[in-house]
């Protein structure tokens, strides 16, 4: 069954569709949903926001889906570290402490795609949004 | 000579290097203040960016300054193409989405100036800073 997620970041929504092909971390985020927090822009890798949740946390994740570069509408997963990111341009899975490293594509951005990622580019200049990811189930 | 840096209230000082102290006093000496943007980055990790565009800043090739790219805490990087000036409130590094990118270190802001790097960093939750940047003689 197709698995779908609403992203709502400030006053700006999306849905993603989860990819199945990423079995136990797809399985991992939907089953920590709801998560709310606050997306930051990343300052290592590049065009797109986080957030850190410690419900999508695994320190070994497997292989499923794993990039190093993240490309624009994709939700990533970094659950060594329970990082969910979303790409809105050129970007890469780094950070002050590992530097290059890999996340899963876990999900893609699949309506309101240009309203949205505008919406995460922005938080670099207007700093951090509220941002709360739910199940969206029914719609 | 020095550069002085304030953005939310907050001054600091750096102090300028050598090689590039005489160019660089010399130029602001006729352009005394620049307003500017500090955009935090993202790619070189806890630091912000001031554009030089615009703001009348050319200053030519540093003469005898080596190429760099580790932005050690409180360091003023100029990048090669002297455009951009970033400013690194922790331990970063210039880079690029290409990868590393290498520029002059100009200088450094000094141990009375922890408060300007606290407030640099509060970018990475508030966004971009407004900032002004002077040269002075002490």
């Amino acid at each position: 069954m197709r698995r779908e997620i609403r992203i709502r970041l400030g006053d700006v929504c999306c849905l993603a569709v989860l990819h199945d092909d990423a079995p136990t971390l797809s399985a991992l985020l939907w089953d920590a949903l709801p998560v709310t927090g606050e997306l930051r822009h990343l300052r290592w890798g590049g065009e797109a926001g986080y957030v850190l949740s410690g419900a999508v946390k695994n320190e070994s994740p497997p292989d499923e889906r794993r990039v190093s570069m993240y490309g624009r509408g994709q939700i990533l997963l970094r659950a060594e570290h329970g990082e969910i990111a979303i790409g809105y341009g050129q970007g890469q899975a780094r950070d002050g402490i590992s530097r290059g490293s890999e996340a899963c594509h876990v999900a893609s951005v699949v309506t309101n795609v240009d309203a949205f990622l505008d919406r995460v580019a922005r938080t670099r200049r207007t700093g951090k949004a509220p941002v709360e990811i739910t199940r969206a189930e029914g719609e | 000579m020095f550069l002085e840096l304030t953005t939310g209230g907050v001054t600091g000082r750096a102090v300028l290097t050598d090689a590039t102290a005489e160019p660089v006093s010399r130029l602001l000496a006729v352009l005394p203040l620049i307003n500017a943007a500090l955009v935090p980055s993202c790619w070189s990790g806890p630091a912000c960016e001031i554009d030089l565009s615009g703001t009348g800043f050319e200053l030519g090739e540093p003469g005898g300054l080596p190429l760099g790219c580790s932005l050690y805490t409180g360091m003023l990087m100029l990048r090669r193409d002297r455009k951009v000036l970033e400013i690194s409130y922790g331990p970063a590094e210039s880079r690029s989405a290409t990868g590393v990118q290498y520029g002059f270190a100009i200088g450094r802001f000094d141990d009375d100036s922890r408060g300007l790097l606290a407030t640099l960093a509060t970018s990475h939750d508030v966004g971009e800073l407004h900032g002004s940047l002077r040269a002075v003689d002490r």
